[in-house]
C-alpha cells in the first residue's frame, strides 16, 4: 500500500508517539520524509541506487538516534543534518569517483530527460559544498539559516557558495 | 539603495524582512543593473528547476522487533473475551457443566460431572502412591539384575584365564 497519499500529520505529534513507544508510527515520518531526502542524497551522490540504500541508513540513524532530537519542532532540518552526514561520509569514502548515472526513463517522464541529465552533470562539476547549497535552497527550498545549520556554517559563507554555483552552474547549462 | 548584489539570493527567494522587500523592489524597479544580475540568477534558477524530483525507487518501511510475548499480550483480552462468551453460551445451552471443588474448576462437556466420593479420593490417591513404589522395586529390580550379568561373565572370564596353560 502506498501510504504517501496520509493526510499530513505533525511531525511534533509522530515523535511523540515514537518516543512513548510506539514505532511503528515512525513509518509515518518515512513516508514523508522519504522522497524529499531521496531526492536530496541522489542530487548530492549522482548515483540512485547508492542514494536509495544511504536514504535508508540516514532514516536508520534518525531512528536510533530520535530521542536526541532536542527540539522536536526542528526535526527537519535535523534529519537533513543526519542525510548531509551520511552524503558526506560517503563522498569522503568514494573521493575522486564522480557518479553521473542515469538509466532511461519511462515513457511517462521522458520529456525532461535532457535538462534532468544535464542538471545533474552539472551538480557534480560543483564542490560538495557548493552543490549542498543549491540542492537544499533550489529544489528542498531550505531557509539560509536551515542550510547554514546542517552545513554548521555562517549564513554569509552559505550564500557566497550559492552565488559562485550559480556562477559555475551557468558556465556549464549555457 | 545601493545595488542589491549582496541580497540577491535573498531577495529572490524572498527571505528579507518585508520592509527590506519592499525597498529592494522599488530599488530593482528603477536600477538596470540590478535588473540584470536578478535576470541571469533567475535564467540559471528555471534550468535547474527543469529536473523535476524522483520518485523513490521503493518505499522504506520499518519492521520493528518486539518481544513474542507482547505482541501475544495485545491479543489476550480479545481471545479471554471469545473464551468466555463461548463457554456461557454453551453453558447456558446445557452442554457444558461447571464445577467448582477444592479450589479446582473442573469443566465437562456433554456430560454431568459425577460427585466426587471422599473415600473413593483417599484409594486413588492409595492406588497412585502404590503405583510409585511399585515403579521403584521394579527399577531396582532391573539394576540387581544386571549387577549379577556382569559378575557372572567376570567370573566366567577369570575361570577361563585361569584354565588356559601357560605358554599355549
Ligand atoms: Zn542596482
Amino acid at each position: 500500500m502506498k501510504l504517501g497519499s496520509l493526510k499530513p500529520v505533525d511531525d511534533r505529534k509522530i515523535i511523540e508517539r515514537v518516543l512513548k513507544g510506539d514505532t511503528d508510527a515512525f513509518n509515518l515520518l518515512l513516508r514523508r520524509w522519504e522522497k524529499p531526502i531521496y531526492n536530496f542524497i541522489v542530487r548530492m551522490i549522482g548515483d540512485r541506487d547508492e542514494a536509495m540504500d544511504l536514504c535508508q541508513d540516514a532514516f536508520m540513524k534518525a531512528y536510533r538516534e530520535l530521542d536526541t532530537l532536542k527540539d522536536l519542532d526542528r526535526f527537519s532540518s535535523w534529519l537533513y543534518r543526519i542525510a548531509h552526514n551520511t552524503c558526506f561520509s560517503k563522498l569522503r569514502k568514494d573521493h575522486g569517483k564522480i557518479f553521473v548515472e542515469l538509466q532511461p526513463e519511462t515513457r511517462a517522464s521522458r520529456m525532461p530527460i535532457e535538462s534532468r541529465l544535464a542538471v545533474e552533470t552539472a551538480l557534480q562539476h560543483l564542490p560538495e559544498d557548493q552543490r549542498e547549497v543549491v540542492v537544499l535552497k533550489v529544489f528542498q527550498s531550505l531557509k539560509f539559516e536551515e542550510i547554514a545549520a546542517i552545513q554548521d556554517a555562517p549564513v554569509s559563507t552559505v550564500k557566497s557558495r550559492l552565488y559562485m554555483a550559480f556562477e559555475k552552474l551557468r558556465a556549464i547549462l549555457g | 539603495m545601493s545595488h542589491i548584489t549582496e541580497k540577491l539570493a535573498e531577495f529572490i527567494f524572498e527571505e528579507l524582512p518585508p520592509p527590506e522587500m519592499a525597498e529592494a523592489r522599488r530599488h530593482v524597479a528603477e536600477c538596470a543593473y540590478c535588473r540584470e544580475q536578478l535576470a541571469r540568477f533567475e535564467q540559471t534558477l528555471a534550468m535547474l528547476k527543469a529536473a523535476p524530483d524522483l520518485e523513490p525507487p521503493r518505499d522504506i518501511v520499518f519492521e520493528f522487533d518486539k518481544p513474542v510475548m507482547t505482541r501475544l499480550w495485545r491479543w489476550f483480552p480479545a481471545v479471554a473475551a471469545l473464551a468466555a462468551i463461548l463457554l456461557v453460551t454453551i453453558a447456558l445451552a446445557g452442554r457444558v457443566h461447571i464445577q467448582w471443588r477444592d479450589s479446582q474448576v473442573t469443566i465437562a462437556f456433554g456430560q454431568n460431572i459425577p460427585a466426587v466420593d471422599p473415600n473413593q479420593a483417599a484409594l486413588t490417591a492409595e492406588i497412585q502412591r502404590l503405583q510409585g513404589h511399585l515403579a521403584y522395586l521394579e527399577d531396582r529390580q532391573q539394576r540387581v539384575e544386571s549387577d549379577t550379568m556382569a559378575t557372572v561373565s567376570q567370573i566366567q572370564l577369570l575361570a577361563r584365564g585361569q584354565r588356559t596353560p601357560p605358554g599355549d
